[in-house]
């Protein structure tokens, strides 16, 4: 389990959290639309010049990220030492806010909104970045699909410093209200929320086969949409639109969930706090199949 | 007269009443024992134990709308909840992918295991859901590993 395998595991993640909108009803304009959340609380250590995050210790996100990349954050944070005792940065429904907080005082430093034109410049100056540095960017579909998520999430970043040992990051939440939506096309070729994946030559090929394997097991089980969703604990299947039954998962459980379909080295990176806090989910459709509206949380 | 009359009529109804809760709850808490199976080495029965990394023990307690999966110990692994029309569904699906997944691949595997141990199994899958809904009392089936050096075949009553 290479360095390489977690960053393209970061990304794809990245890639599935800024591509996904949440999906409204459709013909009940009433409804609001589901909500995605996301909670990152990340320390610095001062006395020790290390770095924690989302629940994962130094050591445990150097193993995820390179030692490499984690000291130069971790250098370039303790720069602002000084003035990066807690910040606290919130975005939701088109607002953000940056907040010190010294000793439970909170001190508002920044509000702004983020309008659409400004979504658009900052997204069109991340595709040059791309464009630029990688194989990848982000097709017109996807930046409205982006726009679309950025309008009905609620993000909340806490950056702090300590000296203090014993002060540990809070895991990360993760909570998306509706399935990602992955729709597979006669050719085997994969699109996520409507935007078509563009993928390097051997991870296309890769894809690929798996779409293969996903439309054959749809094939035999006769079902033409599948959503699989992990609820706090819960895993919850539909067949077609119909409920299937749930499972409630204990720890013993996820363990061997883990460990069998994760591998036992990348299943001792999981944490089961994180799990049993989140809130995520798959919407598959092969050819010929119909997303149905289902959301995880009412 | 009449009081008695109604009072009688009133201590029936309460009585009775009280009756068909107390059989409602005794039936939901029953758990009807059932004869341990015994595993043995490669067949479908230890290939389950295995999928659950069961060593010694697979327990599998099955109650109206609820099963749950325990290992070795009582080390609870997963509930599983449901109603009738989604076990119904998953049946359905089940009996489609082990059937069509088999002719498509022929390699072995759990579910051609299953198959090939108990060849009714596919007409007769439907009956289980019908059988686990409708079943008014729990029950609760032990496996066992029977390690080959033993004669005790699978299904044995001794336990």
């Amino acid at each position: 389990m290479g360095r390489k395998f977690w960053i393209i595991s970061l990304v794809a993640v990245l890639i599935v959290a800024f591509v996904v909108p949440a999906q409204g009803f459709a013909g009940s304009g009433d409804d609001p639309d589901p909500e995605n959340k996301l909670h990152l609380d990340i320390v610095f250590n001062s006395e020790s010049g290390t770095m924690q995050a989302g629940g994962y210790t130094h050591e445990e996100l150097s193993q995820l990220l390179g030692p490499e990349i984690l000291n130069a954050i971790g250098e370039g944070a303790l720069e602002f030492e000084d003035i990066l005792v807690h910040l606290r940065l919130i975005y939701g429904s088109g607002a953000m806010t940056l907040d010190s907080i010294v000793e439970q005082h909170v001190l508002q430093l920044l509000s702004s909104t983020w309008t659409e034109d400004e979504q658009d410049n900052v997204l069109d100056k991340l595709n040059d970045v791309l464009i630029e540095n990688t194989y990848y960017y982000i097709p017109q579909s996807g930046e409205k699909m982006l726009t679309k998520w950025i309008d009905t999430s609620i993000v909340q970043v806490d950056v702090r410093t300590t000296d203090q040992d014993k002060e540990v990051s809070t895991p990360i939440t993760l909570v998306m209200e509706a399935p990602v939506q992955v729709d597979i096309a006669d050719d085997n070729s994969v699109a996520v929320e409507g935007v078509d994946l563009i993928l390097e030559p051997e991870a296309d090929k890769l894809m690929r086969e798996t779409a293969q394997t996903v439309v054959d097991m749809a094939n035999a089980a006769v079902v033409d949409n599948v959503i699989a969703g992990w609820d706090q604990g819960e895993i919850l299947l539909y067949a077609d639109g119909g409920k299937l039954p749930s499972i409630t998962v204990h720890e013993a459980g996820l363990d061997l969930l883990l460990s069998g379909f994760a591998g036992a080295e990348i299943a001792k990176l999981i944490k089961p706090e994180i799990l049993y806090a989140s809130t995520i989910g798959v919407d598959v459709s092969v050819p010929g199949g119909i997303h149905p509206e289902i959301i995880f949380k009412d | 007269m009449k009081h008695v009359v109604v009072f009688f009529t009133l201590f029936v109804l309460v009585v009775a009443s009280l009756s068909v809760l107390a059989y409602t709850e005794f039936v939901e808490q029953f758990v009807l024992p059932v004869p341990t199976l015994r595993a043995s080495e490669g067949d479908s029965l230890h290939m389950l134990m295995e999928m659950f990394q069961a060593e010694e023990q697979l327990t599998i307690e099955v109650k109206r709308g609820m099963t749950s999966i325990s290992t070795d110990e009582n080390r609870k692994l997963f509930d599983v909840i449901y109603t009738q029309e989604e076990l119904d569904r998953l049946l359905k699906v089940i009996v489609n992918l082990v059937f069509n997944l088999n002719a498509q691949t022929g390699k072995q595997n759990l579910l051609t295991q299953v198959e090939t141990d108990y060849p009714a199994v596919r007409e007769n899958l439907y009956l289980v859901g019908r059988f686990i809904d409708n079943f008014p009392f729990g029950f609760k089936v032990n496996i066992e590993f029977q390690s080959n050096n033993t004669n005790i075949q699978k299904g044995d009553n001794n336990g």
